[in-house]
C-alpha cells in the first residue's frame, strides 16, 4: 500500500514540476499519468491494514496526509496558473478592445467580413 | 553630390543607432540577473523616404521599450507576500515546537508522571519520610518544568519582538529607497524610462512584499504612492512616512508617521511584519493562556485534595503544596511552598496514618480535569495545538514556495532576458553594421573621387 | 531580501532543500526508532501518545508497588505460619500437662514452657519488614503489643491501630491487604483469641487447677481453627495480589503495544526511505549538473 502512495505521488510531483513552467505541453504530458493514478486512489480505500499491525497503520497514516499534502500543493498551482492566465488574457483582450461599463473586456470583433460567391 | 552627402549622413548616423542598439543589448545581458531588471528593446523607425522631393530615409532610434508587465509583477509581489508570512511563522513556531517532549522522558509530562507516581508510592508507605521528601521533591520537578515551558515561550516571543523591529527597519528602509527613485522621477521625467532605475524600483517593491502587506498607485509624474494595508500612506511621492513599533504593552503596537495605532491593517494580512503581529498578539498569548490555565488547575486540584486529607498529626493541612501568582502567570510562577514533609497530608480524616489521601493523589493522573481531559492529556492538547499550526505553517510555505516559482517563471518568460534571444540580436546587428561601415567607406571613397574631380 | 538566481535554480534549491529535510527525517528515523519524535509530526496523536506513556509509567509504579506489598504479604503468611505451628505446641504440652498422673510441680514447668510460646507468638505479632510492624495496621512505625514477663496479664493491650490502608490495582481499583494483630491474636471473641487461650491453660496449669486445665483445653480447638482461618486470609491476600501483579504485566505489554503504535518507525520503511531519499538528492545534483549552461554567446568568435 504504501508502494502504491508513493506512486501516486511521484505522479503528482511530475504534475507540480509541469505546473511551474507557463507552458500548457508538459501539463498536457502529465495527465496520462494523473488518470492512471486516479483507480489507484480508489484501490487505496480498499486496501486498509487491519488492526494487527499497528506500525503499518502508523506509517501508511502518515504517508496519507503527505498525499493529501501535495494534491493541495497541486490544485493550488492550478488554480493559481489559471487565474493568472486568464487575468492577462483579460488585459491583452482589453488591450485591443478596450472595456465595458462593468470593467470587463469588450468583446473583440471582426473588422469586416469576408463573403464567397461559388 | 548631394545624395552622396546626404547617404554619408544617413549612414553614420545609422552607425550611431546601431551604437544604441549595441548598448542595449550589453545592458541586457549585463542585467540578467540583476534582481528587478525586465528586458529592454530599442526600437527603430524607419525615417520618410523619397528622393524625388529630397527625403533621404534612414533610420532613427526609436524609444527604448520596457518590456514589464505589471500584471505579472503584482501577481508575483502577490505570491511573495503570502510566502513572507509563511516563512515567518515556520521559522518562529519551529523554537516553539522543541518545549512540548513527545517522548514522555521529559519536559512536564515526565514531571507529572513522577509526581504522580511518587504518591502512588507513598500510599505504600505513607509514613516514610523519605517517601514524603520525594513527594516534595517531585512536586518541585512539576512547578520547574512548567516554569521553564512558560520561560520558553516567553523566550520566543522575545525573539519575536526583536524581528519585529528589524522588520520595522527594514520597511522604513526600504520606504526611504522609493521616495527617493521617486525624486529622481519627479526631477527628470526621462528617468522614468531608466531601465536600471525601473529595476532599482521594482526589486524594492517586491523585497517589501515579502515584508508587509500594502497597495501601490503610479502618478502621472511617474512617481508611485505605497498604503500599508491598503490605507496607511507609507511613500507619497518622493516622502517617505516612517512607522513605529510600541512595545510599551505586551501586545505589538505598529504606529504610523502620526502616532496613530494601524496594527489592525497589518496583523496577519501578509508579508513577514503580519506574521510576526498575529504571532505576538494572538499566537503565543493563546499558547501561555493555555499553559496558564493548565498549571492554575493542576495545582488547585492539588491543594483541594490535599486539604481534604490529614498530616502526619492527623490534622488537617496548614499550608498548600503549590503556590503561583495568577497575574504574572500561573506557569511561569508555579512553586512549591515552605511545607515539609510532615504536613503532607496522605491520610483521610478518621484515619490517621492512613494511605486513602496518598491513592486520591495518585488516582488524579487520570481523572478527568477541565474539558474532560486529564492534565496529561490538556497538556498533549497543547502540544498538539503546536504542531497543527507549525505543520500548517509548513505546508503553506512548501505551497507558496511553489506559487512564487510560478509568477516568477511566467514573468521571467515574458519579460527576462534570454542570452540566446540577445546573442541572436547581437549577431543580427553586428552584420547591419559591418554592412554600414563598408558602405560608409564606400561612400567615402566615392565622395573623396567628386572632391576630386572638381579641383 | 531578493535573490539573483533565476527562477529555475531558485526552484531547484527549494527541491534539494526538500529532499534534504526528508534525507534528516529519514536518518533520525532510523537512528531513534521513532516516526513521531515531534509534536508537528502527528499533531492528532500527541494527547493520546503522552497519556499512553502517563498510563504505561503509573502501571510500572503499581506493580513495583505490589512487589513490595508482597513481599509483607508473604512474611505475613509466614508469621501466621509460625503461629499456627506454635499454638499446635500449645495445644500438646496442654494435653500433656492435662493427664491425671502430672504433679503440681510438672504442671508448673509445662506452664512456664505454655508462657514462653506466648512471648514467641508477640514477638510473631510484632513481625518487622522494611521498618513496617505489618500488624500494627495504619501505626506501622508501632510495636502491636509489649511482653512483661513480671505482669500478671503480661501481654499488654493492642497498642497499634485500625488497617484501613489499601493497595492500588492496575485497572484503577485498590484492595485491602493486611489484617492486624488484635484481628489475628486478640479477638475480642474467645474463640478468636489466642494470647488468652494460652494464658488461660498457663494460668490453669500453675494453680494445678483441673476443671480449668479441662476448660483452657476445651477452647483451644475452637481458637486452633480461628487462627488457620486467619491464614488462609492471607493466602486469599496473597493470591489477589498475585491476580493484580498479573493483570499489570498483561496490560503493560498491551500499553507497550499501543505505544509503539503511536510512535515507532518500521525499521525497514524507515531505511528504505533514507535510501530513496539519498538516492533522490543524487538524482537532482547529476540532473542539474546535466543542464546545458550555454547560451549561443559562448559560440560566438
Amino acid at each position: 500500500m504504501l508502494a502504491r502512495i508513493q506512486s501516486i505521488r511521484r505522479r503528482l510531483d511530475a504534475l507540480r514540476i509541469a505546473l511551474l513552467s507557463p507552458s500548457s505541453e508538459e501539463i498536457v504530458n502529465c495527465l496520462p499519468a494523473l488518470e492512471e493514478a486516479v483507480p489507484s486512489c480508489h484501490q487505496l480505500e480498499l486496501e486498509l491494514p487491519d488492526d494487527s499491525d499497528p506500525l503499518a497503520r502508523l506509517e501508511i497514516r502518515i504517508a496519507l496526509h503527505a498525499l493529501q499534502s501535495d494534491l493541495q500543493i497541486a490544485g493550488r498551482l492550478i488554480e493559481h496558473g489559471a487565474a493568472l492566465h486568464q487575468g492577462w488574457a483579460m488585459l491583452l483582450a482589453a488591450a485591443v478592445g478596450g472595456y465595458v461599463a462593468t470593467g470587463a473586456p469588450a468583446p473583440l470583433t471582426a473588422g469586416g467580413t469576408v463573403s464567397l460567391e461559388g | 553630390m548631394g545624395n552622396l552627402f546626404s547617404a554619408l549622413l544617413n549612414s553614420a548616423n545609422a552607425l550611431q543607432v546601431y551604437g544604441r542598439v549595441f548598448s542595449t543589448i550589453q545592458n541586457n545581458v549585463t542585467n540578467a540577473s540583476t534582481p528587478g531588471y525586465v528586458k529592454q528593446d530599442q526600437s527603430l523607425v524607419a525615417m520618410p523616404f523619397n528622393p524625388a522631393v529630397g527625403l533621404g530615409g534612414g533610420v532613427q532610434a526609436g524609444p527604448l521599450l520596457s518590456m514589464r508587465s505589471e500584471y505579472l509583477e503584482q501577481a508575483v509581489r502577490n505570491q511573495q507576500q503570502l510566502l513572507g508570512s509563511a516563512q515567518q511563522k515556520t521559522a518562529d513556531l519551529a523554537q516553539v515546537q522543541p518545549l512540548f517532549d513527545t517522548s514522555g522522558n521529559s519536559g512536564i509530562p515526565n514531571a507529572l508522571n513522577e509526581f504522580f507516581n511518587n504518591f502512588s508510592q507513598l500510599s505504600v508507605s505513607p509514613s516514610s519520610q523519605v517517601s514524603r521528601q520525594n513527594v516534595i521533591d517531585a512536586a518541585g520537578q512539576v512547578a520547574q518544568a512548567f516554569n521553564q515551558n512558560a520561560a520558553g515561550i516567553m523566550l520566543v516571543s522575545a525573539n519575536v519582538v526583536n524581528q519585529t523591529r528589524e522588520a520595522v527597519t527594514t520597511v522604513n528602509q526600504l520606504a526611504s529607497q522609493l521616495a527617493e527613485i521617486n525624486q529622481h522621477f519627479r526631477a527628470n521625467s526621462a528617468s522614468t524610462q531608466d531601465a536600471g532605475l525601473d529595476a532599482r524600483l521594482h526589486a524594492v517593491l517586491e523585497n517589501l512584499s515579502q515584508v508587509a502587506n500594502y497597495s501601490l498607485i503610479r502618478s502621472q509624474d511617474g512617481t508611485y504612492s505605497v498604503y500599508l494595508g491598503g490605507q496607511t500612506p507609507l511613500v507619497v511621492g518622493d516622502r517617505s512616512f516612517p512607522i513605529t513599533a510600541d512595545f510599551s504593552t505586551p501586545q505589538t503596537i505598529i504606529r504610523n508617521a502620526q502616532g496613530n495605532d494601524i496594527t489592525a491593517q497589518l496583523d496577519n494580512t501578509g508579508g513577514s511584519l503580519g506574521a510576526l503581529i498575529e504571532e505576538n498578539n494572538t499566537t503565543l498569548p493563546g499558547y501561555k493562556t493555555t499553559l496558564d490555565t493548565l498549571a492554575k488547575n493542576f495545582a488547585d486540584t492539588v491543594n483541594t485534595t490535599l486539604s481534604q486529607g490529614v498530616d502526619n498529626s492527623g490534622n488537617p493541612p496548614a499550608v498548600n503544596l503549590f503556590t503561583y501568582n495568577a497575574v504574572a502567570g500561573a506557569a511561569y510562577t508555579l512553586a512549591v511552598t515552605n511545607i515539609t514533609p510532615n504536613d503532607i497530608a496522605a491520610a483521610l480524616p478518621g484515619a490517621p496514618g492512613g494511605n486513602g489521601n496518598a491513592i486520591a493523589m495518585a488516582q488524579l493522573a487520570n481523572a478527568p480535569a477541565a474539558g474532560g481531559f486529564t492534565v496529561t492529556q490538556a497538556y498533549g492538547n497543547l502540544g498538539g495545538q503546536v504542531g497543527r499550526d507549525l505543520a500548517n505553517a509548513q505546508q503553506d510555505k512548501t505551497v507558496q514556495q511553489n506559487l512564487v516559482t510560478q509568477a516568477q517563471q511566467l514573468r521571467a518568460t515574458s519579460t527576462g532576458v534570454s542570452l540566446d534571444e540577445e546573442a541572436a540580436k547581437l549577431l543580427q546587428f553586428q552584420q547591419a553594421y559591418q554592412a554600414v561601415g563598408k558602405l560608409v567607406g564606400v561612400l567615402d571613397g566615392l565622395t573623396q573621387t567628386v572632391i576630386n574631380m572638381v579641383k | 531580501m531578493l535573490s539573483s538566481l533565476n527562477p529555475s535554480a531558485q526552484q531547484f534549491l527549494n527541491n534539494l532543500n526538500t529532499v534534504m529535510d526528508l534525507m534528516a527525517r529519514a536518518q533520525q528515523e532510523v537512528s531513534s526508532g521513532l516516526k513521531v519524535s515531534q509534536v508537528s509530526d502527528a499533531p492528532d496523536s500527541i494527547s493520546l501518545l503522552l497519556q499512553t506513556h502517563a498510563n504505561l509509567s503509573s502501571t510500572g509504579q503499581t506493580l513495583a508497588n505490589l512487589g513490595r506489598v508482597k513481599t509483607e504479604v508473604d512474611s505475613g503468611e509466614k508469621a501466621l505460619e509460625g503461629a499456627v505451628s506454635l499454638l499446635e505446641q500449645a495445644r500438646t504440652l496442654g494435653a500433656q500437662g492435662a493427664t491425671g498422673t502430672q504433679t503440681a510441680a510438672q504442671r508448673t514447668a509445662i506452664a512456664q514452657q505454655l508462657d514462653n510460646i506466648l512471648q514467641q507468638m508477640v514477638a510473631l505479632a510484632g513481625t518487622n519488614v522494611e521498618g513496617r510492624y505489618i500488624f500494627s495496621g495504619d501505626s506501622d512505625q508501632q510495636v502491636p503489643y509489649t511482653y512483661n514477663a513480671a505482669l500478671v496479664n503480661p501481654v499488654s493491650a493492642y497498642l497499634g491501630s485500625a488497617s484501613t490502608r489499601l493497595v492500588q490495582h492496575p485497572n484503577g481499583t485498590t484492595f485491602s491487604v493486611a489484617l492486624t494483630a488484635q484481628q489475628i491474636f486478640d479477638s475480642a471473641t474467645p474463640a478468636g483469641n489466642v494470647f488468652a487461650a494460652i494464658e488461660n491453660l498457663s494460668a490453669a496449669l500453675k494453680a494445678n487447677n483441673d476443671p480449668a486445665i479441662q476448660a483452657a483445653m476445651g477452647a483451644m480447638p475452637a481458637v486452633d481453627d480461628y487462627l488457620n482461618g486467619q491464614l488462609a486470609s492471607y493466602g486469599v491476600i496473597q493470591n489477589k495480589v498475585a491476580d493484580a501483579t498479573s493483570f499489570g504485566q498483561t496490560l503493560q505489554l498491551r500499553l507497550q503495544t499501543e505505544l509503539s503504535g503511536l510512535q515507532d518507525a518500521d525499521p525497514t520503511q524507515a531505511i528504505l526511505q533514507m535510501t530513496q531519499a539519498q538516492t533522490q538528492e543524487q538524482a537532482a545534483l547529476q540532473s542539474e549538473a546535466r543542464l546545458p549552461r550555454t547560451t549561443l554567446f559562448d559560440y560566438l568568435g
